[in-house]
């Protein structure tokens, strides 16, 4: 295992919390003050306060909540909560897309009167999106191939979590599994990932299932890494061995003192799979090796409007492309966003 | 295979196709040199001034070895680089080219070749080599005869002429006894096993071109290390014949200049060819770019290149807008896809296997999916203006196979049967039938059918989708539940079709000589598409030919055998396939063409064609031929000074097959 | 007492540097191995697939009679680990084989080199422009955190890393060529035809640099030292030049060797559009193709790649950073 590399996303972490700080820095801080704001200060908090043996009393106990605090950091972060706000709304609404009335299945062919396809028919009051090369309504199926999408990716990233948070614990643990597994891990990480992405969807079938096989596959990798360092790190830190020695157990201190500092790491991690399972998917299909063309996704529906772009067709890739770079985006700043607000060190 | 079909089927490299052609007489003399004047005969477009032709393709060359190579996008290349005994004309008649003369023996079993006595051999560089003689040929064939050569395309000497086979299996291995024998430098001899009608056509495969024993002993180089080859042997010296430009001798129109792998390809007119004035073109510029189909139309249109592929994406685009004075339909290829039934299915539900087996023993079954598919609207995928011109509805295209000036086609019932089957009402007392068969026979309905298409294969996957909705919606979910899946991109065939877990499959099959038997090969004994392991036996191969009788009276009472009246195709087929009769063996044919369509065995569906394209070439003086190489030939075939509109090719079409007509 | 100093500190040097080449050695044994067995398995596995990939275009036209014969002379009826066997023996003489479908009967070696050159090429010089590009953006963003540069360069880098390459590569190639007079297409012995090829190359890196330059230098610009050197009285200018990039700069120096390697990798996309002959591609091409001695000779070149790319950036780590000591991290694992 690469021993200086720092983990990726741990990089991702600390810089949330070097923005928070250099925040707090400036704004206790302030580097030079004008005359009017030294005018403007409140002259009574110059001067000497009383001795008061209640306040003193007061010392050693806050209100502190983890969760409360996260929620709060998150929230006062404006394009976060527009994107977190405007993802929500988008994914309720691909979910309940289908049941709503008046929406066309994502594979039925329509036919003119005089029985030829309705091909590539431009956006209309009709068809929202229009329609594609075989008659297909484009507004049903860019919703369809947004929950597929979707779908792939939430799997991908919660069996990332918990392959790579199971080997992770296992990994920084069990002395006698750590040299095993950090060859496997070096083997795997070895070889770049687009080639074991390629190599597996080549060998196993094309399809969801291998698609999903061959993502996670590569994806529990970092993970995993993260996770038995953090352990390897934090286990032995000063407050974790004076908790042990005041008796706390093991259970405890790895909920309520190791799980905070890794639930901003997680959540960053599956945040950021979500938009990179998006975009292998369209790499693959790119490939030729992606999902059946009659199965909607995000990365056929690319793929198939990529073709398009020089005609006035080019509808059929901008809807799609536009859906990809959305959630691409509000993933990626909400995750960042969320790994800021979750660090407890940025609780101060 | 796969690669086969998806190179002959998808690839953008259309531009071989509409090559060359050896200028029939009526053909206006062009321009010395290159100069060109004078307009196309058959529409009138003046010729271009500019003979330097620029295309875009996206399949590389993977050899140069014309004797091993049956990849279409080195075919192209080749067949302008080395010349077949005998060629085409743009009519489509056999016509001279490295053989002046030929006589066929009384019994069929020699063909005796004069070559002519100018055609030389060239470096890539112009440099004269050597003439070309009889004992090239003699070489070329001993080569392919020896497995280690590792030959594609083997059968297709080994099967004709006498001690092929036993030298490929390595029965004998004194290459001597071949059967092509150089009389002297200009005299060469086939001994064929069998009389063989068609042996002509096949003589301009790649196969029976020649190449000189001393270049090809040349290109031997001592491995600087000796390498172990598959087998475990040490392998001291390596044949690097084919593997290069430079790897080759030319004796035909052109020479390469330069390539580059997926860079680029350049290729000159030789000067000193002995029928150089029939190579119009001067230099051919190929630029290799992966993605053609998307970039070749813009590049036409900024006039960088001469040529492109307009595929189904932007077609509309073209053919309504500005762009429509270029577009026009490309030539019909040779290539049949057919519409198959399994009736060995392997499905891995064994109900939905049992069910589905039941089904496609019945013949009204069958029937109402022949009659029922609307072929015009399915292909509307592949062609969404013109579709009808891609139907199918017989095995063998026409213009194929001519005899005394008839047409195959025209042969016993093939006109009507050309007509096709769709009949939505017939469809519908089928399905009636077949409905109240399959229950009575306790056959759980809907029967499940399950079909893959190709990813590779352009527009195949919506055509499978308007098949599920056209036939489901004729005939009634209740009656047949028909599901699109994708195959593999890479190893369809064997990942799909051998298997069997199919009901319904799209095979395309090319010709490999102008006979109508080359068409029933994939259906024969020994061959085959979807029922492979039920006609190996060597039981059925002993030439009796079954009847229709004798199934009746259980002959053969195998209880395994499904499809007999496979059985009696076949038979048909066998003996239509050693006639030498010409006029009786295309009406045996006929008859088991007939006999194939009418209980619905199988079903032609679609005749390819490379799509729409905008070419400069004018495509009719090319070399006519579905079989072999020539057609990809550039040889008399002159630049426009615009493409094609769709109107102009029309009329362009018209005005050839008159000419042909005469 | 200087003189005991400084023997004291070279001992404790040429201890670091027995380390050092100890662990050097170890981590070249652990490539190997894992270079070992990503090899085999790949062969095994390719030996799985379908037979129509080893008999070339033609399979379905050849006789059943045919088929045995050709397999028979290529010597896949022999049973894997010979087969396997042979590879390895070749392989120890520096032969990776011949093509067997993407060029017929051509050196792989002889394949490829070409196409290293030009990939590598075209990489390389997208890779400085990527820098040249990328690490000022990433300072300037990071000196102007907050306002409106950082967040333009941060809308930018997002908008690059999230937008399907695909779809804007095409868009670059189409527009950008549209009344400019740049070529379309590659052309090797066009320099000007190499511009566009290589901005689409660079786009992502200039992205991915920014966005690393821009955090390591934020992470820095927090440090107790930057604070001293401000207290000082240090202009901001000096402190960001001196201080802030240098430091965060060390850790961009150890992507940049396997970075430079894996130009040679080439880029699929760029490639495929602008129709440069390099390896982009290459892999999925002769996979598909399923041309098996390919498939074998490039995974073991990328994988050899990948794992010496790692290892120079390591060593380089630890030859710029004085800071890093392999032996308080090794303690630590």
């Amino acid at each position: 295992m690469s021993l200086f590399r720092k983990g990726a996303v741990m990089e991702k972490a600390s810089e949330g919390m070097a923005d928070q700080l250099e925040k707090a820095l400036r704004d206790s801080l302030p580097d030079d003050l004008t005359p009017e704001q030294v005018a403007a200060l409140d002259p009574s908090r110059f001067e000497m306060a009383e001795y008061d043996d209640t306040l003193a009393e007061k010392t050693g106990y806050s209100s502190y909540s983890y969760w409360r605090s996260t929620f709060r950091a998150f929230w006062n972060n404006k394009v976060a909560r527009f994107l977190l706000i405007a993802l929500l709304v988008l994914i309720a609404f691909t979910i309940i897309q289908p049941h709503l009335p008046g929406q066309r299945p994502p594979a039925q062919i329509y036919d003119f009167d005089d029985g030829s396809v309705m091909r590539n028919l431009p956006p209309s009051h009709d068809f929202w999106f229009g329609t594609n090369a075989v008659g297909q309504d484009l507004w049903a199926r860019v919703w369809s191939g947004t929950r597929t999408s979707l779908l792939i990716a939430l799997i991908v990233a919660i069996s990332d979590n918990v392959i790579g948070i199971t080997i992770g614990i296992l990994w920084g643990y069990v002395r006698k599994l750590d040299a095993f597994l950090t060859e496997v891990y070096n083997i795997i990480d070895n070889i770049p990932r687009t080639i074991i992405l390629i190599l597996i969807s080549y060998i196993l079938r094309p399809g969801m299932a291998t698609m999903i096989i061959s993502m996670c596959c590569v994806g529990w990798l970092g993970m995993a890494r993260f996770i038995r360092n953090q352990i390897l790190m934090i286990r032995d830190r000063d407050y974790n061995l004076a908790s042990r020695c005041l008796g706390t157990s093991t259970g405890k201190i790895m909920i309520k003192n190791l799980l905070p500092y890794m639930v901003s790491v997680i959540m960053l991690q599956t945040a950021l799979a979500i938009p990179s399972v998006i975009s292998d998917e369209v790499f693959l299909t790119y490939c030729g090796l992606g999902m059946p063309k009659n199965i909607a996704s995000l990365g056929n529906l690319v793929e198939e409007g990529r073709k398009m772009m020089m005609t006035s067709s080019r509808y059929q890739l901008i809807f799609p492309a536009l859906v990809v770079t959305f959630i691409t985006v509000s993933f990626y700043l909400i995750g960042n966003t969320f790994a800021d607000a979750s660090d407890p060190r940025n609780h101060v | 295979m796969k690669k086969y079909l998806a190179l002959l089927l998808s690839v953008v490299m259309v531009i071989g196709l509409l090559a060359g052609c050896s200028g029939g007489s009526d053909q206006p003399a062009g321009g010395e040199g290159g100069e060109a004047a004078g307009t196309d005969p058959y529409t009138g477009i003046p010729y271009s001034s500019d003979t330097e032709y620029d295309y875009l393709y996206s399949a590389e060359m993977t050899s140069w070895n014309y004797l091993v190579t049956s990849v279409s996008a080195n075919q192209k290349i080749l067949a302008n680089f080395v010349d077949t005994l005998i060629e085409y004309d743009n009519l489509g008649n056999i016509v001279p080219d490295l053989a002046t003369s030929w006589e066929e023996s009384e019994d069929g079993l020699t063909w005796t070749f004069h070559l002519r006595e100018d055609a030389m051999w060239y470096t890539a560089d112009g440099e004269e080599y050597a003439p070309v003689t009889a004992n090239d040929f003699v070489k070329a064939c001993q080569l392919v005869a020896d497995v280690n050569f590792d030959s594609d395309m083997p059968d297709m000497l080994t099967s004709y002429i006498v001690n092929g086979s036993e030298l490929y299996s390595g029965a004998i291995d004194d290459f001597s006894q071949l059967g092509v024998v150089a009389v002297d430098d200009h005299t060469l001899e086939f001994h064929l096993k069998n009389p063989c009608a068609y042996f002509l056509t096949l003589l301009t495969y790649g196969c029976y071109l020649p190449v000189n024993a001393e270049f090809y002993d040349s290109c031997e180089v001592e491995n600087p290390t000796p390498t172990i080859n598959d087998s475990g042997e040490e392998e001291l010296v390596t044949n690097e014949f084919g593997t290069d430009y430079d790897k080759i001798l030319y004796c035909g129109g052109y020479l390469c200049e330069s390539w580059l792998p997926q860079e680029g390809i350049t290729m000159v007119k030789n000067d000193k060819y002995f029928d150089a004035d029939k190579i119009y073109i001067t230099k051919i510029n190929g630029k290799y770019n992966a993605q053609a189909d998307s970039i070749a139309p813009e590049m036409f249109l900024r006039g960088e290149i001469d040529e492109c592929s307009v595929t189904t994406n932007i077609l509309d685009e073209w053919l309504n807008g500005d762009n429509a004075q270029y577009v026009h339909q490309s030539k019909s290829l040779g290539t049949i896809m057919y519409m198959l039934f399994n009736f060995n299915p392997k499905i891995e539900d064994e109900a939905v296997n049992n069910a589905y087996k039941a089904a496609v023993n019945n013949i009204n079954f069958r029937r109402s999916i022949q009659y029922g598919l609307n072929k015009e609207y399915c292909l509307s995928a592949y062609d969404p203006y013109y579709a009808k011109d891609r139907v199918a509805n017989l095995m063998v295209p026409s213009d194929f196979a001519i005899v005394n000036g008839k047409d195959y086609t025209e042969f016993g019932d093939l006109p009507e049967l050309a007509k096709g089957f769709y009949d939505e009402a017939k469809a519908k007392e089928f399905r009636d039938a077949a409905k109240a068969e399959l229950e009575a026979a306790g056959v759980p309905l809907p029967i499940q059918i399950p079909v893959f298409y190709n990813p590779s294969t352009p527009n195949m996957d919506n055509s499978f989708q308007l098949i599920e909705k056209q036939l489901e919606e004729l005939l009634g979910n209740d009656y047949i539940d028909i599901t699109v899946y994708a195959g593999p991109s890479t190893n369809f065939i064997g990942e799909v079709r051998r298997p069997g877990k199919w009901g319904l499959y799209e095979q395309g099959w090319s010709p490999d000589y102008a006979d109508p038997a080359t068409y029933f090969e994939p259906f024969g004994y020994g061959w085959t598409f979807g029922s492979q392991e039920y006609i190996e036996g060597e039981e059925y191969r002993t030439g009796y030919i079954y009847t229709e009788e004798d199934f009746k009276n259980f002959v053969i009472d195998d209880e395994d055998l499904v499809g007999t009246e496979q059985l009696v195709f076949n038979s048909l087929v066998e003996d239509a396939r050693f006639e030498t009769d010409l006029e009786t063996r295309y009406e045996k044919f006929a008859k088991a063409e007939k006999y194939a369509l009418e209980e619905a065995l199988l079903m032609p569906y679609q005749q390819y064609n490379n799509g729409y394209i905008a070419s400069k070439l004018a495509l009719f003086e090319a070399e006519n031929s579905m079989a072999g190489i020539c057609a990809s030939k550039y040889k008399g075939i002159h630049m426009l000074e615009k493409s094609y509109s769709m109107d102009e090719y029309e009329a362009a079409k018209a005005a050839w097959e008159a000419d042909k007509a005469n | 007492m200087l003189r005991r100093v400084t023997l004291f500190s070279l001992s404790k040097r040429k201890k670091e540097d027995e380390k050092v080449a100890k662990y050097i050695v170890k981590r070249f044994g652990a490539a190997l191995l894992s270079l070992f067995i990503i090899i085999t398995l790949i062969f095994c596995l390719l030996r799985l697939m379908p037979i129509e990939g080893y008999l070339g275009a033609n399979v379905d036209k050849l006789s059943e009679e045919v088929i045995a014969a050709k397999l028979a002379a290529k010597g896949l009826d022999k049973p894997v680990p010979v087969q396997l066997f042979n590879f390895y023996r070749n392989l120890a003489r520096g032969d990776l084989g011949k093509s067997w479908i993407y060029r017929e009967n051509v050196d792989i070696v002889k394949i490829i080199k070409p196409k290293i050159k030009i990939s590598a090429k075209l990489g390389a010089m997208a890779m400085a422009l990527s820098l040249v590009v990328g690490i000022p953006l990433g300072a300037l963003m990071a000196r102007t955190k907050g306002k409106w540069p950082d967040k333009l360069g941060t809308g930018f880098i997002v908008f690059l890393q999230a937008a399907p390459s695909a779809v804007y590569f095409l868009f670059i190639q189409m527009y950008a060529t549209k009344g400019t007079g740049l070529p379309m297409l590659y052309n090797d012995s066009k320099p000007i035809s190499w511009i566009l090829p290589i901005i689409s190359l660079a786009l992502p890196s200039i992205a991915n640099y920014g966005m690393w330059m821009r955090r390591y230098m934020v992470d820095q610009m927090n440090q107790d030292y930057v604070k001293l050197a401000r207290a000082k009285g240090v202009s901001n200018k000096a402190v960001m030049m001196k201080h802030v990039f240098r430091n965060a700069f060390v850790p961009m120096v150890q992507t940049i060797p396997s970075s430079l390697l894996f130009t040679i990798m080439g880029s699929l996309y760029v490639e495929s559009i602008y129709s440069v002959p390099g390896m982009g591609g290459l892999l999925i091409d002769v996979i598909q193709r399923q041309d098996n001695t390919m498939v074998q000779a490039l995974v073991l070149i990328f994988a050899s790649v990948g794992i010496i790319g790692l290892f120079l950036g390591d060593i380089l780590m630890v030859l710029v950073d004085p800071r890093i000591s392999l032996t308080g991290k090794g303690e630590s694992r």
